[in-house]
C-alpha cells in the first residue's frame, strides 16, 4: 500500500495513503479530541472539536475530514489549536443542562472528559439555556434526552450506516434541533438499537434497562464473547455484587467493530429463566464426588453403547478435556447438535448482512476442530444406543428420549427433565475459556460472575479423567492453552 | 455617468420577459450565430478572459470556476443556477428572474455547452413565486420554440433545464446547501473539499453559478470577453447589479459599470438619503458584510478591491444605507436574530454561537448589557468565524464585529443609559414624493 | 389520502427530471401543501411511500425549511418581513397594526380561521418595503392603511395582481 509521510507537532509520521489525519495522529500517540468522529463511521466534521492548523491553509480543519498528504505539516499542540478546543466545548456547553450528578453517562462522558482535558475554564454564558423535551421515549429499549444532546449526529449515522433502519432525523434547525423518530415509531425493533446508547458521546441516549441503576464508576468490566450467535462479537460484560447491570460492544475491527445485536445483548440482560441447577442422579440431589464416580464408572462400563453428543456452547478448552475422554474410553458415537437454533416467534432475527447470522450457537466451529469426524444428530441411529451422554440444551428429544441419560447442561429443557443423572453447567458469562466464530477466529473471554449453585464443566471433565486415572491435559483454561 | 446596460438592457414595460420581447431585442443571436462556431472549450475561454467574477456574494472568477472540472471524469456534470437570492438587502436576481428570464435562459444554455452539462437546475427560493412563475413560464417557451431539450443547432449537445423550488433556507444559498437541497435533502452544507466542481451534485461534478453571473454570458461570448474586460476595472470588469434599499430617496435595483463612485451613486442613482438627512453608515454588499463608516466610502469605488480596502466587501451588490437617526444596536439585534434563525444547526459554533451573540445583544438593546459584554461578543466571533462548516458562521461574524468597533459609543451609551437612546425602534424617515 | 390523477401525471414528469427520486421531496411537498394547505403526517407517508424513502427523511424536510408548515394555519398567513430594510422604515410599526387590527399576537391566526401572522427574514424586496408575503403574493410598500386594505381585500376575496417591483421615490 502506498505510504505517506507527514509532519505532526514536529514528529514525522508515516501512514498509508487515505489515512484521516485524526486517526493517523491516534495511531502515533496524538490524541486529538472529538466528539462527532467515530471510526466505524463515515466522518461528519460537523462538531469541529478536532481542528487542527495545516500549514499553507488559511483556515484550521478538521482532522476527521482530512486524508492526509504527503509534505503536510500539522499542527496539533498550538495555544490556537487550544483555544478552538476550549471554545468548542465552551459553546456546547451553553445549552447544555448541568445534569452530571443525575446522568447515567458520568463517569464515562466524553464531554465531561474532554472539558477535564481540555478546558476547565468558567462558563462566560449569562444568558437563558435553549429548552427542550428531556424525556422522549424512542420506544420501550431507549430514552432521548434533547437537552444533553450534543447534536454530534453519530445515532442518526448509526440506524443509517450499521442497522440501515434509517429510523433516526434531525428536526428542526439551528440551536432548536434535536433527534427524532417518524411520527408513530420507535426504536424497537431495529436490532442494532442499543449502539446509539453506547455510542452516543453523551448521555442524552440512555437504554431503559440502565437507567439510574448504577454510577459507572462501580461497575467492575469483563471481557468477554458474546454467546448468542457464531458472529462471536466481543462484548463487555458489567457487574456488580456478581449482577450484570450492562453489556456494551467490545471494539474488535476484525469482528464486530464497535457494535452488537440487541438479541445478543438481551440475551444477557435479562438472563434466561430455565436456568438448570444442582447436580442429581434419579432427580434427587447428590453428592458432587458421588456424581463423577458413578458417570465414570458407567462410561467405562457402556462405552460402545454411549452416544457423546457435544454443545455449541462448549468452550474450545472443555472441548479439548472432552476429546481426551472420549479418545481415552474409545467412545465412537459422537455427535453434533444445534443447542440453540432461530426462532421465529421471539421476533430474533434469522441473518442479516450485518453481524447476525443463522447459526444461534457461539462454538460449532470449535466443536468441528476438535471433532471432525462428529456426526450430526439427525444421523444417529437410535438402535446403537443404550446411553448418552447430553451436553448442552437443544438435542432432539425423539433421538435420545429411549435412553438411559446423563446431561450437562446449562439450561432445562425436556431432555434435562428425562435424565437420570444431571449436572448443572455454566454460561460462558461464567467461566472462562474461548469460542471460535463462524470465520475461525479463535476469541478468548473471562469470567464475569460466578455461577450459583452449578459446576464449571472444564473442572467435570478434569475430575473424569482423573477419576478414570488418566492426566488431564491441563486443569485450567491456561493450562490447556499452553499444551497445545 | 451613463452605464453600459448589459442586463437591464430593456424597458419596463411589461412584457420584456416574453420570448418574443427578448427576441426582438436580440435574444438567442448569440447561441445562433456562435455555436458551433464557438466550440466549448472556447466558450470557456472567452468566459475566463472576460474576467467576470461571481456575482453570487463570493466573487470567484466564473471561468477559472469551470475550468476545475475534472478532464477525464466519467460522471456526468451539472450546472446549476443560484437563484436563492437570500442575503438580506439583495433582490437583483429577482429583477432578471422576473423580467429579462431568456437571457438567464440563454447564459444556462451557453455555459451547459461550454462544460457540458447533462441537466442544468435552476433553484429558485420558495418565496419568490413571482420569479419561479415566470423563469417557468420562459423555460417552457424555450422548450416550445426548440432552444431546450432539442440539439443545439450543428452539434448533438442537447440542453435541458429543470426549475427547482426551494422552502425557505438562506442557508441554501451556499453552493453545497443548494445541492443537498435539489437532492431532496435538508440544506445543510457540506465540508469542502470535496469542491462541488469535483464532488457536487449527485456526487458528480457540478458548477454552481449565481443568476446575475450566468446572464451575463451571452452578452460575454456575443461580444467576446476581451469586450467585457474593458469594462470595469483590471481585477473587476463588467457591469454589477446593485440593489439599493434603507435610507435612500431612490430605492431599486441599477446597473453600473464597476469602479463607479460610490458617493456617486449614492446621490445620483440612489437619489441620496432620505429627507436630506445625514449618512450614518452603509453596509456594501449584503448584510454579511462588514459596516461602513462614511469616512470609509468617500473615496471608495465600486468595485472588489476598492470596497476591500475599505474594509468591507462587494458581496451580492446589496447597498443598506442607514441614516443619522438610526440605533445601530437595534440593526444590530435584527441581524443577530437573522443569522440565529438561519443557522443550520449542523456545527456546534455556529448552531450554539449564533444564539448567543443574539442573546447579548438584545441584552444591551433592552439596556441589560454590562461593559464587558463588548468583548464577549468580539471573543464570541472570534470562536465562531473559519471555525464552521460553512461560511455561514463566518458571515454572522462579519456584522458584530464592524457594528461592535465602529459604534462602540453606542453600545456603550447603552449600557450606561441602561436603555436605548433611540426608544427601541426604528424610526420612520420616509415620506413618498 | 393519494395524489390525484393530475398530480400522478406530473409526478411521471418530474421522476425524468432527477436522477434520484428523493429529489422530488421538495416538489411533491409543495405539491401536497398546495393543495392542503399544510403537510400531514400521512402526507409525509404518502410522500416516503411514492418515493420509497425512510419517512424521517421526508420529516426532517418538513421541519427544517421555515416555509413547510405541520398544522393548518389560517386561510392567508400574513408573513411580515422584519429584516433589516424593512425594519428600518417601519415593519414593526406595519406588525403591530395588524396584531392591534385582527386582535392578535404574532403567531397566533384569528379566531375565524382567515388570519395568520408571523415575521420572517428577508424576502428580497428590500427595496419596496415594508413588505409582508400573503401565499405566492408579495405586497409592498406597506404602511398601517395600506396593510388594513389589504386585509379587507384578502377577507373580500378580492385578488392583487402580481406586478414586478415598482420602486418608490422618497422625499
Ligand atoms: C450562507 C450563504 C448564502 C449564500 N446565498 C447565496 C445566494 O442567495 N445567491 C447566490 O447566488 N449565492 C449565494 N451564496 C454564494 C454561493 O455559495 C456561491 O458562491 C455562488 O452561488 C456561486 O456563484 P457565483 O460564483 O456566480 O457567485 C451564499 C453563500 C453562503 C455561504
Ligand atoms: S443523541 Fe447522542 S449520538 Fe445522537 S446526536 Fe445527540 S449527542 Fe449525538
Ligand atoms: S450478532 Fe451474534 S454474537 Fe453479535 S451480539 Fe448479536 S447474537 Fe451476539
Ligand atoms: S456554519 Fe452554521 S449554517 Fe454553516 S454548517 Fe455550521 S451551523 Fe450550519
Ligand atoms: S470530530 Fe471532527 S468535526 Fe467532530
Ligand atoms: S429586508 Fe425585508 S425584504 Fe429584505
Amino acid at each position: 500500500m502506498k505510504e505517506v509521510t507527514l509532519t505532526v507537532d514536529g514528529k514525522k509520521i508515516t501512514v498509508p495513503a487515505g489515512t484521516l489525519l485524526i486517526d493517523a495522529c491516534e495511531q502515533n500517540g496524538i490524541y486529538i479530541p472529538r466528539f462527532c468522529y467515530h471510526k466505524h463511521l463515515f466522518p461528519s466534521g460537523n462538531c469541529r472539536m478536532c481542528l487542527v492548523t495545516i500549514e499553507k491553509n488559511p483556515k484550521p480543519q478538521p482532522s476527521c475530514m482530512t486524508p492526509v498528504a504527503d509534505g503536510m505539516v500539522v499542527h496539533t499542540n498550538t495555544p490556537e489549536v487550544a483555544e478552538i478546543r476550549k471554545a468548542v466545548l465552551e459553546f456546547i456547553l451553553i445549552n447544555h443542562p448541568l445534569d452530571c450528578p443525575i446522568c447515567d453517562k458520568a463517569g464515562e462522558c466524553m464531554l465531561q472528559d474532554q472539558y477535564m482535558e481540555f478546558s476547565g475554564d468558567k462558563s462566560r454564558f449569562n444568558e437563558t439555556k435553549v429548552a427542550k423535551e428531556k424525556l422522549y421515549h424512542f420506544g420501550e429499549k431507549i430514552v432521548y434526552d434533547a437537552e444533553r444532546c450534543i447534536l454530534c449526529s453519530r445515532c442518526v449515522r448509526i440506524t443509517r450506516e450499521v442497522s440501515k433502519t434509517n429510523k433516526l432525523g434531525i428536526l428542526e434547525r439551528g440551536d432548536r434541533s434535536y433527534v427524532a423518530l417518524a411520527h408513530g415509531d420507535t426504536l424497537d425493533d431495529d436490532p442494532y438499537a442499543y449502539c446509539v446508547t453506547d455510542n452516543c458521546p453523551v448521555g442524552a441516549l440512555t437504554p431503559t434497562y440502565f437507567r439510574f441503576k448504577e454510577r459507572v464508576w462501580y461497575l467492575h468490566k469483563t471481557p468477554s464473547v458474546c454467546a448468542g450467535c457464531s458472529r462471536g462479537c466481543n462484548i463487555w460484560i458489567e457487574t456488580k455484587d456478581n449482577v450484570i447491570y450492562r453489556v456494551r460492544p467490545r471494539e474488535n475491527d476484525a469482528v464486530n467493530k464497535s457494535w452488537m445485536c440487541d438479541f445478543g445483548r438481551e440475551y444477557y440482560i435479562y438472563p434466561p429463566k430455565n436456568r438448570a441447577a444442582g447436580v442429581k442422579i434419579n432427580h434427587r440431589a447428590v453428592d458432587y464426588g458421588k456424581f463423577v464416580s458413578e458417570v465414570a464408572s458407567l462410561l467405562k462400563e457402556h462405552t460402545k453403547e454411549t452416544a457423546f453428543v457435544l454443545s455449541a456452547y462448549a468452550t474450545n478448552e472443555e472441548l479439548t478435556l472432552a476429546k481426551q475422554l472420549t479418545e481415552h474410553l474409545g467412545i465412537k458415537g459422537i455427535f453434533h447438535k444445534k443447542d440453540r437454533v432461530w426462532q421465529e416467534s421471539t421476533g430474533e432475527i434469522r441473518e442479516d448482512d450485518i453481524l447476525i447470522k443463522e447459526d444461534k450457537t457461539p462454538n460449532m466451529a470449535g466443536v468441528k476442530n476438535a471433532f471432525p469426524d462428529a456426526k450430526d444428530i439427525n444421523d444417529m441411529v437410535i438402535s446403537d444406543f443404550k446411553y448418552a451422554v447430553v451436553w448442552g440444551p437443544g438435542a432432539p428429544l425423539d433421538k435420545v428420549s429411549g435412553l438411559e441419560l446423563i446431561v450437562i447442561s446449562a439450561m432445562v429443557d425436556q431432555v434435562w427433565d428425562k435424565a437420570k443423572y444431571n449436572l448443572a453447567g455454566r454460561i460462558s458469562a461464567e467461566k472462562h475459556g474461548s469460542f471460535t466464530n463462524f470465520e475461525g477466529i479463535t476469541q478468548d473471554f473471562r469470567r464475569a460472575i460466578k455461577g450459583e449453585n452449578n459446576y464449571d464443566e472444564l473442572t467435570f471433565f478434569v475430575d473424569l479423567l482423573k477419576e478414570l486415572g488418566v492426566k488431564p491435559i491441563g486443569r485450567t483454561v491456561q493450562e490447556i492453552q499452553n499444551a497445545k | 455617468m451613463s452605464h453600459k446596460k448589459i442586463l437591464l438592457n430593456f424597458e419596463r414595460n411589461g412584457t420584456s420577459h416574453t420570448l418574443d420581447s427578448y427576441l426582438k431585442r436580440g435574444g438567442y443571436q448569440t447561441l445562433a450565430e456562435k455555436i458551433p462556431a464557438l466550440s466549448p472549450t472556447e466558450v470557456m475561454e472567452e468566459v475566463k478572459k472576460s474576467g467576470i467574477r461571481g456575482r453570487g456574494g463570493a466573487g470567484f472568477p466564473a471561468g477559472i470556476k469551470w475550468s476545475f472540472l475534472p478532464k477525464d471524469s466519467d460522471k456526468p456534470v451539472y450546472l446549476i443556477c443560484n437563484g436563492d437570492e437570500g442575503e438580506p438587502g439583495t433582490f437583483k436576481d429577482r429583477v432578471i428572474m422576473e423580467e429579462n428570464p431568456h437571457m438567464l435562459i440563454e447564459g444556462m444554455i451557453l455555459a451547459c455547452y461550454a462544460i457540458n452539462a447533462k441537466h442544468a437546475y435552476i433553484y429558485i427560493r420558495g418565496e419568490y413565486g413571482f420569479a419561479l412563475e415566470r423563469v417557468r413560464a420562459a423555460v417552457k417557451e424555450a422548450y416550445d420554440a426548440g432552444y431546450l431539450g432539442k440539439p443545439l443547432k450543428g452539434t448533438n449537445y442537447v440542453p435541458e433545464i429543470t426549475v427547482h423550488k426551494g422552502a425557505g433556507a438562506y442557508v441554501v444559498g451556499d453552493e453545497t446547501g443548494l445541492m443537498n437541497s435539489i437532492e431532496g435533502k435538508k440544506g445543510q452544507t457540506r465540508n469542502k473539499p470535496p469542491f462541488p466542481a469535483i464532488e457536487g451534485l449527485y456526487k458528480c461534478p457540478t458548477i454552481i453559478n449565481n443568476v446575475e453571473t450566468l446572464a451575463s454570458v451571452p452578452w460575454i461570448i456575443a461580444n467576446g470577453g476581451e469586450a467585457y474586460h474593458k469594462i470595469g476595472t483590471e481585477k473587476s470588469s463588467g457591469t454589477k447589479l446593485l440593489s439599493v434599499s434603507g435610507h435612500v430617496r431612490k430605492p431599486g435595483v441599477y446597473e453600473v459599470e464597476l469602479g463607479y463612485s460610490f458617493m456617486d451613486f449614492l446621490n445620483n442613482e440612489a437619489g441620496g438619503i432620505i429627507g436630506g438627512r445625514k449618512l450614518k453608515a452603509v453596509i456594501p454588499g449584503g448584510s454579511s458584510t462588514p459596516v461602513l463608516l462614511p469616512e470609509d466610502i468617500k473615496d471608495m469605488t465600486i468595485d472588489y478591491e476598492s470596497i476591500a480596502a475599505a474594509g468591507s466587501s462587494l458581496g451580492s451588490g446589496a447597498v443598506i444605507v442607514i441614516a443619522e437617526g438610526t440605533c445601530m444596536v437595534k440593526l444590530l439585534e435584527v441581524l443577530t436574530h437573522f443569522y440565529h434563525h438561519e443557522s443550520c444547526g449542523q456545527c456546534t459554533p455556529c448552531r450554539e454561537g449564533t444564539g448567543w451573540l443574539h442573546q447579548v445583544v438584545k441584552r444591551i438593546e433592552e439596556g441589560k448589557g454590562k461593559m464587558e459584554d463588548l468583548d464577549l461578543l468580539t471573543s464570541i466571533t472570534k470562536h465562531i468565524a473559519f471555525h464552521t462548516v460553512c461560511p455561514l458562521g463566518d458571515a454572522a461574524c462579519g456584522p458584530v464585529d464592524s457594528f461592535v468597533e465602529k459604534f462602540r459609543e453606542e453600545f456603550e451609551e447603552h449600557i450606561k443609559q441602561g436603555g436605548c437612546p433611540y426608544g427601541g425602534k426604528f424610526v420612520r424617515f420616509q415620506e413618498k414624493v | 389520502m393519494d395524489f390525484t390523477d393530475a398530480e400522478k401525471k406530473e409526478i411521471a414528469y418530474l421522476r425524468t427530471r432527477y436522477p434520484d427520486p428523493r429529489s422530488l421531496t421538495l416538489p411533491l411537498m409543495w405539491m401536497i401543501q398546495k393543495r392542503e394547505g399544510f403537510v400531514s403526517n400521512e402526507a409525509v407517508d404518502l410522500i416516503a411511500a411514492e418515493l420509497e424513502i425512510p419517512t424521517i427523511w421526508v420529516e426532517e424536510v418538513r421541519s427544517w425549511y421555515s416555509m413547510f408548515t405541520e398544522k393548518k394555519e389560517g386561510k392567508f398567513v400574513l408573513e411580515v418581513c422584519n429584516n433589516i430594510s424593512c425594519a428600518m422604515l417601519g415593519s414593526q410599526d406595519v406588525i403591530d397594526h395588524i396584531c392591534e387590527v385582527l386582535k392578535i399576537k404574532v403567531g397566533e391566526t384569528t379566531p375565524d380561521g382567515m388570519f395568520t401572522l408571523k415575521t420572517v427574514e428577508c424576502l428580497g424586496s428590500c427595496g419596496t418595503g415594508p413588505m409582508m408575503q400573503v401565499g405566492d403574493r408579495y405586497y409592498e410598500l406597506l404602511d398601517e392603511n395600506k396593510v388594513e386594505q389589504i386585509l379587507e381585500d384578502l377577507r373580500n376575496g378580492k385578488e392583487h395582481e402580481q406586478k414586478p417591483q415598482e420602486w418608490p421615490e422618497y422625499k
